[in-house]
């Protein structure tokens, strides 16, 4: 197979080439990472440790039982340290290499590439070091720990339905994309402030929409997972943020001129993450709006059991819609709800009672989110119903002997408040009883 | 004999700078140049693109025989003293050159040592609060224990005190020359390495305006004084430059024997006097003249 052979050639070449790069200039340059910032890679998991001690004693000044002081603490250093720590470690390492640093190692053999990618390896070691140090002791504080550790502990399991499993594999690469768009921001601005502030915005702006994209996934229950899109959000933004890096370093280093669309380019890599993960945060919406569950259709009284009428749908915001040969028919359009609403899980407006007449007429009220009255619509299933009345407060939507009927008394068994719905003539509420006209 | 280095119209700007307007040059192997400049002239930037260190803006560069890429492998061929040698401060002299010889397959640790100890200088020395003089010791090992084929040297005596830089001058640049390698240096005080140079570049105003052999240079350079018939008709010849003198009489620095003779053949003067220079002097009227011409 001669193809095979020519195509394997140039696979070994290049393996050997970056076998070689690696002994001889990118494992010091890391080793040499290592050794520039040891005071702050050292001496920040001492700050971890020096933390816990620290809430043990505001816990039990506090009154609270010691332990929770410790647990408390670990998990903020979970949840908001491990990023931050991340976007320290990235904005250090990467301005550390201009200045004083790029002077002294700069008769060394290395490519400004090499160099800057052995620096942030480095950097990532160190972090990954952290990262274990605290995950480490969260799961030995304590069965809190352990339960918030329970995602990290089924990473790579395919039977994880929970998706926890590709969560912790994002929250992973999440920090991974922190740590190199400030390592690549300082790099580029020679300061350790303005890419650690870019580290954590620019992430920000892209984990934003997929933390929002979780909240959507669990407060409404949408079927497909935006764990994906977390993934590829991460996994893009960390290998955006490499490429710009790589773009980035020898153009910097050596004063090469680049065109403003280069530069433009570079800025824009890292947030590629974010770019899929706006548009995948409104489909989730989408999704979540175009969710819609069987209305079940009221029977008459008194068997008053519910059942599914099968071709009536209702959607989030009191939308009623009606299957048909010909596809989805709105009947009620409802209010649409804004993402705000969906993600702060704000009561929506829903449909209250669907009844079906001897006619076939369709009746339904809609309860709106707030205090307003409900909504008493009707129609013939055919086109978009009609807003018939606003329904009294307690009054209910009743169906005998095949007529629908509005029961102004609905919790006194033998009701003689009940009023037939003329489809043409609402009736006209007056206190507690209703004119017929 | 192969060039060590060639440089082909070679420009770089700072923003709206423009500090190399076209740099040509080439330098046989085992030469030792001088590169003789004023400050901002672009010194320390043609150190840094020979070092690969800076992309020029246009032009080619070659050296040792390579296209620098960017790469930095060029570098593991290549000594340099920077004007200014910065370390980390972190570290002392021994451990600097510890992690110096991570990086070089050619690094000899026991020659490291031996110059270390010849000049001096002790390994348990922190960079952090080192004098001047003890950071160009430092440097100067730094540069020289990979035995590099081509040195290059900016202001490499500066902090140096005069023993050591005797030292340094006659004992490790000599040792240097003899065994081969190629040397570009920069020095604002060019006299004191008079003895060893082959060559002189004058860099002025972003171009080598004169390549010079060294040793003409110190045979032919002559001052020529003449008596000037229409002071408003001065002649102009290339590889001559007015310098100050005593009305009725107007004095040049000739820095060969041909342009003292075309001085002396043009018309309007009658020569009075034709002196031989020193070789500090013709340096400094060198660095005056932008004429332009090779000698």
């Amino acid at each position: 197979m001669p193809e095979l052979t020519l195509a394997a050639e140039p696979r070994r070449r290049a393996l050997a080439r970056l076998a070689a790069s690696w002994q001889a200039a990118m494992r010091p340059s890391v080793l040499l990472e290592a050794r520039r910032n040891r005071l702050l890679y050292t001496s920040w998991p001492i700050v971890i440790l020096a933390s816990l001690p620290f809430s043990a004693a505001i816990a039990y000044a506090a009154g609270y039982p010691v332990s929770q002081g410790p647990a408390a603490a670990l998990l903020t250093w979970v949840a908001a340290g491990l990023p931050l720590t991340a976007a320290l470690f990235g904005a250090v390492a990467g301005a550390g290499l201009r200045g004083p640093a790029a002077e002294a190692e700069a008769a060394l053999p290395v490519s400004p590439r090499e160099q800057a990618f052995s620096a942030l390896g480095g950097a990532g070691a160190a972090l990954a070091v952290t990262s274990l140090l605290v995950l480490a002791m969260t799961f030995l504080s304590g069965s809190d720990g352990r339960s918030v550790l329970a995602a990290v502990a089924t990473l790579g399991n395919p039977h994880d339905i929970t998706g926890r499993a590709a969560f912790a594999a994002a929250a992973v690469l999440g920090l991974f994309w922190i740590l190199t768009v400030s390592f690549t921001a300082a790099f580029a601005a020679s300061h350790a402030v303005l890419g650690a502030a870019a580290g954590v915005f620019g992430a920000a702006a892209a984990l934003l929409p997929v933390a929002a994209g979780l909240l959507l996934r669990f407060n409404h229950g949408i079927p497909a997972g935006f764990i994906v899109t977390a993934l590829l959000a991460s996994g893009l933004g960390a290998a955006g943020a490499a490429a710009s890096l790589a773009f980035c370093a020898p153009r910097a280093a050596r004063g090469v001129r680049v065109r403003w669309t280069g530069w433009a380019a570079a800025a824009l890599l890292p947030l590629c993450g974010a770019l899929l993960s706006w548009p995948a945060l409104f489909t989730a919406r989408d999704r979540v709006l175009a969710d819609s569950m069987p209305v079940s259709s009221f029977p008459d009284k008194p068997s008053g059991w519910s059942s599914p009428t099968g071709d009536l749908r209702e959607s989030r915001g009191g939308r009623l819609t009606r299957l048909t040969d010909a596809g989805e028919l709105t009947l009620i359009a409802g209010e649409t709800p804004s993402l705000a609403d969906l993600l702060w899980g704000k009561r929506l407006g829903f449909v209250g009672r669907v009844l079906r007449d001897s006619t076939q007429r369709i009746w339904a009220y809609v309860i709106p989110p707030d205090a307003r009255p409900r909504e008493l619509w009707q129609g013939d299933g055919k086109g978009p119903m009609k807003l018939y009345m606003m329904m009294p407060a307690g009054a209910h939507l009743e169906l005998r002997d095949g007529k629908a009927f509005l029961n102004l008394m609905p919790y006194v068994v033998e009701s003689t408040e009940l009023y037939p719905l003329d489809p043409a003539k609402p009736p006209i509420i007056k206190g507690q009883s209703a004119i017929i006209p | 004999m192969p060039s060590a280095l060639r440089l082909d119209g070679i420009r770089r700007s700072f923003g709206r700078k423009e500090v190399l307007r076209g740099v040509t040059a080439t330098a046989e192997t085992g030469k030792v140049i001088g590169l003789l400049g004023r400050n901002g002239e672009g010194k320390s930037t043609l150190f840094k693109i020979l070092l690969d260190l800076l992309e020029p803006d246009a032009g080619t560069v070659e050296v040792l025989g390579e296209r620098p890429d960017g790469s930095g492998r060029l570098r593991r061929r290549i000594g340099y003293v920077p004007e200014k040698p910065v370390f980390h401060d972190f570290l002392n002299a021994g451990e600097v050159l510890d992690w110096r010889a991570r990086f070089f397959p050619d690094w000899d640790d026991a020659r490291a040592r031996g110059l270390m100890a010849s000049l001096k200088l002790d390994p348990a020395t922190r960079v952090r609060g080192a004098s001047k003089g003890q950071l160009a010791k430092l440097a100067w090992v730094c540069a020289t224990a990979h035995d590099p084929d081509l040195l290059l040297l900016d202001e490499p005596t500066s902090g140096l005190d005069a023993l050591v830089r005797e030292e340094v001058l006659d004992g490790l640049i000599g040792e240097l020359h003899a065994g081969g390698k190629t040397i570009l240096i920069a020095n604002h005080r060019m006299e004191e390495l008079g003895g060893i140079l082959d060559e002189v570049w004058v860099l002025s105003g972003g171009v080598l305006s004169a390549v010079v052999e060294l040793e003409r240079l110190r045979a032919e350079a002559c001052l020529v004084t003449a008596r000037l018939h229409d002071w408003s008709a001065r002649p102009d010849v290339p590889g001559a430059v007015p310098v100050p003198s005593e009305r009725p009489l107007a004095a040049w620095a000739a820095f060969s024997r041909e342009a003292a003779d075309r001085l002396a053949a043009s018309g309007g003067l009658e020569v009075v006097e034709r002196r031989p220079l020193a070789l500090p002097e013709a340096l400094k009227y060198l660095l005056e003249d932008t004429g332009g011409y090779d000698a």
